[in-house]
């Protein structure tokens, strides 16, 4: 029986609140299955003295499970409540700052509650004795500390918030550290992903969490009779209580469902009773109570905005009673969204309408409503549901058994930072993942990448079963490649057109020539034709009559699961940081970006410019653009920074507040789909492949604009808050279109096809 | 412009405003401005030249990593032992070429280490330069700056100086016409004296002429007695006042020899602060002078920087030179260094030579006129001065009543013979006496002779003088506490000021201060009463007091409330409130204050 541990501060009668109910429940249920520990300290309860024992050190059986406790450390509480109020009392526009101050806020984590003796455990003795450990919730000591110390892969299921803490270096540090994130919600992962980058994507998973549902209902109140909507929560300000009544009230006013009234329940200080305009305050009730309001109630409304898993949501759609919820609590709003189960609602007009439309019906979608809820709620609210989804990503769903066949793929150059490279690198983690034995073989091998490829001149193609070509310029593999009789696939990533390298590298460029004059004699000789995007299917299908597929790159985000180089994250985070990532190379038009941030310089003379990606110092091209630089007295705000290691590239994203390309020919560009999922605003030229990648998302140009136009459209957009918001929004849609499961799906799709 | 990809974006809306930004900046030529002068062909160069070294070391690092002995190929490792060793052997005959390529790209890095040194080293050489001839311009600055303060400081002891010289013709024109008044009244007295001499033998011849009739005629002799002894009074009357002129007379010779010792000390004095002026005006031209020098060893160096630049110029055209050249260039700058290590001395002990004058000028004592208070010469205008005391201050029970009040304060700290009472302008004493009465040890300094002199007779303990003086001249933390009623208003601001300093000095810790003056708060005073006295110089607010106070060091001060006003308004709404607020309230604040315990 595989051995599960859970990590978390307090366990106990005494230990009430969000996270420990999870724990609690999560070890009973699964202590039904299987050996659970639940490893703790002796600490009571986050009410009392932290650093108090009140339980013994050792083992006791309590409901099904092992508890062990480890001594509680004694911590300096001053100074745990200077660090914490400091933090509290910061406010919403500096929590970024945060970031930057690692060192100032250890003592947070350091003063917290901690225990060495478990932190020792841990590190020596844990991976001997379980197979699996979990870890809740994000925030204390035992937890952070915990998961820097030990060594085998670590499950975290952090019930983050949207607070403060939650952007400190040192609790993002666990966050790629773990090897796994288990989230309540798809708000919660929603929100991970904002604060994190998209570097934790591939390892986060949405289980839910169970909520319990009494089968007994009570009675309802005399004063509450049908048609009703119900509010159950606190009155306190956070809760947005006042904001519902308003609302209510007005929309009364306006003589829509005079009938209907507005039910509010559970504690409070203040009471709202207002019998005659038709609000309801029970104040605190009870459980069956509860149950039975919600059963009778039109809808339940959750005006809050900052929920981040809402039970009585969940509990509401038990009872098939759909939920009106504010639309910037992004938990919330996203549960609502993806089941379809309810009204999602922002300014008060828009909630006096969703008022009308509980009183009235009109189209009879209310019962629908409840229905969709019903099943979501039984798929990510049903404790049945939550502990196998639990369970497959603590100990996956096993590895593919081997296929015994082999498929490799054949690049012309694998290099470090360049896109196909890693595209290829990614194709060939899938392929060994689903079993396949999988190699790269390339003509030109770099130095830092010698280990992933073989020499093309070392390897004999005869031992593959089925070959995957890439097909981007002209290479001496080709032909090798093309006389094979497995199956082939040809995926063409477009071959940049020679006239932009003619004034600069004559040599290149007729490389390239001889490429695009190759690929009409290859095309015939493979038997599956993929390209990366339309534009790209459109120039093979001039060439040929065989059936092009458009598979969009998978772009690999796992290498943004680190911290960000914290140099760049100081110099950069504050101020205007306008990124390009791209080959330093003619077709990327990079003298016009240098016009166009010239002409932005006026407006803001501390903005800066990076560009990201490799450049050869001898090249003329590149030599061009660094006499352009100098001359214009731009050295201090312009960087070309090469070829740079992952942190750095994590901190470049993360810093940037535009993102820009003019290229004037691109295939895919892999970059955009990267910065729409660091929700950084994008402007870029619409010609080739790139207004496909970008759909609706994104500004873009025509090659009209001029230096000068485009300068202004930085400052238009760094100035203007709501725009920069709606371009935002429009790229989180399109990115879905880019998700990692999908691309994955997409490549199966076509390994599949392959292998038959 | 824009493409029109999103809806939720207004496309038209989004590019006007971009084109009126667009044209607002290519309006306001921000571009050119931006872009300001063309480069300095030899900054670009050199930024250019350091860029590509960079630039090339890349280069070199990644052949580098290129030139390393080869692995075992794929082809080849089928073979297993054969095919490494002709790996090893492939890389052996290899070894040769490896070293000399590692040695051709170790030679390149050493010459671009070098050229980079050399470029990197000219620059911060002619910014170091720059920055030297700022700095040097900004502390020729300084100088100027001090020699301009050194001369308004020496414009100020030349003023003092006029200052004491007026004062001294004064008291003594003071002096010789009190002399001359009190010669005057001597020799009336003396006449009067004669007069009543004569009038005296007389009435005694009268007097034995009447005697004698008297005998003859038979009156009693009582009667004779009692003419004898009226006769007597007015002998000894007449004897009194002669000794009365003698004693006058000792007293005006006295006065006059003070006044020529003063007028001596004065002269003295005076000497003394030209011959100190006249040192100050010989160091300033000397300092001028030096500061001309300096000058000019300055525009000599701004000539050599101008000229190394075009040397270095030269140079960075020709940069792979010859050692020798860089031999030269190295010397060039070592003889600037020198150069500049020159003129950091000469400027170095030209501050030190501003900042001794300075201390020298202010190490002059005050000039002070002390006259002894038994020689102080006797001002006519003491006499006005006590008239109008009498006339305008009220009478002698009012002012007690009024004092009364001070005594509860007084009596809350410690005053003891050791260190006592000091009332600064006693005027005609109540103060002093109500303190008497109570066993309080005081004294007081009064600069009105005559009210001093009345004092003395009522037997309180008051000297003559200036209350500044007597203060400088009183040993640290002697005195318990320190009063002054209507002596605030009458002082120039810088004498109050030096005055509070001394009086923290002067009481003992938690020692007490008492200020009472006019309230301007109370608008017929600021208008009207202050002015009935003309030695009285302008209102002082209760606020400017306190916060003198507090910037002197005293601790605890307030505003003492102990006299509430009558009402004058009596209608009891907000319009009488107001108006009794500026009229009918006190006419006088108190403040008091408290020395620091540390």
């Amino acid at each position: 029986m595989p051995r599960i541990a859970v990590v978390t501060p307090w366990y106990g009668e005494d230990a009430v609140g969000g996270a420990e109910t999870v724990a609690r429940e999560l070890a009973t249920r699964l202590a039904l299955t299987h050996d659970v520990t639940m490893l703790t300290t002796t600490s009571r309860a986050f009410l009392s003295e932290w650093d108090e024992s009140y339980y013994a050190v050792g083992t006791t059986r309590e409901h099904g499970f092992r508890v062990r406790r480890f001594a509680v450390d004694p911590r300096e509480r001053g100074v745990f409540d200077g660090v914490n109020g400091s933090l509290l009392g910061l406010p919403m526009e500096n929590w970024d700052e945060l970031r930057l101050r690692g060192d100032q806020t250890d003592a947070f984590i350091e003063q917290s509650i901690n225990s060495f003796a478990l932190e020792r455990y841990l590190r020596d003795e844990a991976t001997g004795n379980h197979d699996a450990v979990i870890f809740l919730p994000y925030l204390y000591g035992v937890v952070v500390r915990g998961i820097e110390v030990y060594p085998g892969p670590a499950h975290l299921l952090p019930c983050l918030h949207d607070e403060t803490y939650a952007r400190l270096p040192r609790i993002q540090a666990i966050f790629h550290r773990a090897a796994s994130l288990l989230m309540n919600s798809a708000g919660e992962a929603e929100l991970a992903l904002r604060l994190y980058g998209p570097g934790i994507l591939h390892k986060m998973t949405v289980i839910g969490l169970g909520v319990e549902i009494e089968d007994e209902i009570g009675s309802l109140p005399d004063a509450v009779s049908d048609p009703y909507i119900l509010y159950v929560g606190r009155r306190d300000r956070t809760k947005n209580v006042e904001f519902l009544i308003d609302a209510f009230r007005a929309s009364r006013l306006n003589g829509a469902g005079n009938a209907m009234k507005l039910v509010l329940a559970g504690p409070g200080d203040h009471s709202y009773d207002d019998r005659d305009n038709g609000v309801v305050d029970l104040g605190y009730i009870d459980t069956l109570t509860k149950r039975a309001l919600l059963a009778g109630a039109r809808a339940l409304v959750q005006p809050s905005v900052n929920e981040s898993y809402s039970r009585v949501v969940m509990e509401a759609w038990m009872t098939r009673t759909p939920v009106a919820v504010h639309a910037s609590c992004l938990a919330t709003a996203m549960a609502v969204e993806a089941s379809g189960a309810g009204l999602i609602a922002a300014t008060r007009e828009e909630w006096m309408k969703a008022f009308e439309m509980f009183s009235h019906d009109p189209d009879g979608t209310l019962r629908e409503m409840g229905e969709r809820g019903e099943r979501y709620a039984r798929e990510f609210a049903d404790w049945e549901r939550v502990i196998p989804h639990l369970l497959e990503t603590l100990f996956g769903p096993g590895d593919f058994e081997s296929t015994g066949k082999r498929i490799d793929q054949v690049v012309q150059t694998l290099e470090y930072g360049d896109a196909i490279s890693d595209y290829a690198m990614h194709i060939r983690h899938r392929l060994r993942t689903l079993g396949y034995d999988s190699d790269i073989i390339a003509e030109g091998i770099g130095h830092r990448v010698a280990d992933e490829a073989i020499a093309f001149r070392d390897y004999s193609l005869s031992v593959s079963d089925a070959v995957i070509y890439h097909h981007s310029i002209a290479s001496a593999a080709t032909e090798a490649v093309s006389s094979l009789t497995v199956p082939k696939a040809l995926i063409y990533h477009n071959i940049t057109p020679a006239r932009f390298f003619e004034p600069f590298e004559p040599a290149f460029a007729e490389l390239l020539q001889i490429g695009r004059a190759q690929t009409a004699g290859v095309l015939p000789h493979f038997d599956y034709l993929f390209a990366d995007s339309d534009f790209n299917g459109a120039e093979l299908s001039e060439l040929t009559d065989k059936p092009v597929r458009t598979i969009p790159v998978v772009v690999d985000f796992r290498r943004f699961d680190r911290m960000p180089d914290p140099e760049l994250m100081r110099k950069h985070l504050f101020g205007i940081h306008v990124l390009f990532v791209g080959r330093v190379s003619p077709s990327k038009a990079i003298g016009p970006l240098l016009d166009a941030f010239e002409a932005y310089l006026c407006f803001n003379g501390e903005a800066h410019l990076s560009i990201v990606g490799r450049f050869n110092p001898a090249d003329a091209y590149y030599r061009q653009l660094r006499d352009s630089v100098i001359e214009r007295r731009m050295e201090k705000s312009v960087t070309f920074a090469g070829l740079v290691d992952e942190e750095t590239l994590t901190a470049y994203y993360r810093t940037a507040d535009i993102f820009v390309t003019l290229s004037e020919h691109e295939g895919f560009c892999v970059p955009l789909v990267e910065a729409m999922f660091w929700d950084i605003p994008i402007v870029a030229l619409g010609t080739t492949a790139i207004p496909e990648t970008l759909g609706p998302a994104g500004i873009l140009l025509e090659s009209s604009a001029t230096p000068l136009e485009i300068g202004a459209l930085f400052h238009t957009i760094c100035s203007d808050l709501n725009l920069r918001l709606t371009m935002i929004d429009a790229q989180r849609r399109r990115r879905t279109f880019y998700l990692p499961e999908t691309g994955e799906r997409r490549l199966d799709g076509l390994i599949s096809e392959l292998s038959k | 412009m824009i493409l029109n990809n999103n809806p939720a974006i207004d496309v038209d809306e989004l590019m006007k405003r971009v084109r009126a930004e667009a044209s607002r900046l290519r309006s306001g030529g921000a571009l050119e401005f931006r872009r300001g002068e063309p480069r300095n062909m030899n900054d670009m160069q050199l930024a250019k030249a350091i860029d590509r070294h960079h630039a090339v070391s890349t280069l070199l690092a990644e052949a580098e990593t290129w030139n390393r002995p080869v692995q075992v190929p794929q082809r080849l490792r089928r073979f297993g032992p054969l095919g490494r060793f002709v790996t090893r052997v492939v890389n052996y005959l290899f070894k040769n070429q490896r070293q000399a390529i590692a040695a051709i790209i170790h030679s390149n890095r050493e010459a671009i280490w070098m050229q980079l040194n050399i470029g990197e080293a000219v620059s911060r050489n002619i910014e170091d330069l720059r920055s030297l001839e700022r700095y040097r311009v900004e502390s020729l600055r300084d100088v100027r700056m001090s020699l301009d303060v050194l001369r308004s400081d020496v414009a100020g002891i030349a003023n003092a100086h006029h200052h004491t010289r007026e004062i001294a013709e004064r008291a003594l024109a003071n002096g010789v016409g009190a002399l001359d008044a009190v010669r005057s009244e001597i020799e009336g007295l003396a006449t009067a004296h004669h007069a009543t001499r004569e009038l005296v033998e007389e009435a005694l011849a009268a007097g034995e002429r009447a005697r004698y009739a008297l005998e003859q005629s038979g009156v009693s002799r009582e009667w004779i007695e009692s003419l004898e002894s009226t006769v007597r009074d007015i002998s000894g009357r007449l004897e009194k006042a002669s000794h009365e002129a003698t004693f006058a007379h000792a007293r005006i010779d006295s006065a006059q020899s003070d006044l020529r010792d003063v007028s001596a000390r004065t002269d003295l004095e005076a000497k003394f602060c030209h011959q100190r002026i006249d040192s100050a005006e010989s160091t300033i031209l000397s300092l001028a002078g030096q500061a001309k020098g300096f000058i000019e060893r300055v525009e000599h160096q701004g000539r050599l920087i101008a000229e190394r630049d075009r040397t270095l110029h030269a140079i960075s055209e020709r940069a792979n030179d010859s050692p020798t050249r860089l031999e030269a260039r190295q010397s060039l700058v070592d003889g600037l260094r020198e150069v500049d290590r020159h003129i950091s001395e000469g400027y170095e002990s030209t501050l030190r030579a501003v900042a001794n004058l300075r201390s020298e000028i202010h190490a002059v004592p005050a000039v002070r006129l002390s006259v002894p208070e038994e020689h102080r010469p006797v001002e006519r205008n003491d006499a006005v001065h006590a008239f109008l005391a009498d006339r305008f201050r009220g009478t002698r029970a009012e002012i007690d009543a009024w004092l009364s009040a001070y005594l509860s304060v007084v009596q809350s700290c410690t005053i003891t013979s050791e260190a006592p009472l000091l009332d600064a302008g006693p005027g005609r004493g109540e103060w002093l006496e109500i303190l008497r009465k109570n066993d309080i040890p005081a004294l007081g300094i009064e600069t009105n002779g005559i009210l001093a002199e009345e004092c003395r007779t009522l037997g309180l303990n008051v000297r003559s003088g200036d209350l500044l003086e007597d203060l400088q001249d009183r040993p640290s933390r002697s005195l318990g506490a320190l009063t002054a009623f209507h002596v605030v208003e009458h002082l120039p601001f810088e004498y109050l000021v030096e005055m509070l300093r001394e009086s923290i000095r002067v009481l003992a810790p938690g020692g007490l201060v008492i200020f009472e003056t006019p309230d301007p708060r109370n608008v017929l005073v600021a208008t009207r009463t202050f002015y009935l006295d003309p030695t009285h110089l302008h209102p002082i607010p209760h606020e400017l007091l306190l916060a003198l106070l507090e910037i002197v060091g005293f601790v605890e001060a307030r505003v003492l409330e102990l006299h509430p006003p009558k009402p004058v308004f009596s209608a009891g709404d907000r319009m009488s409130e107001q108006l009794n607020g500026f009229f009918a309230r006190s006419q006088d604040y108190a403040i008091v204050a408290r020395a620091p315990n540390a």
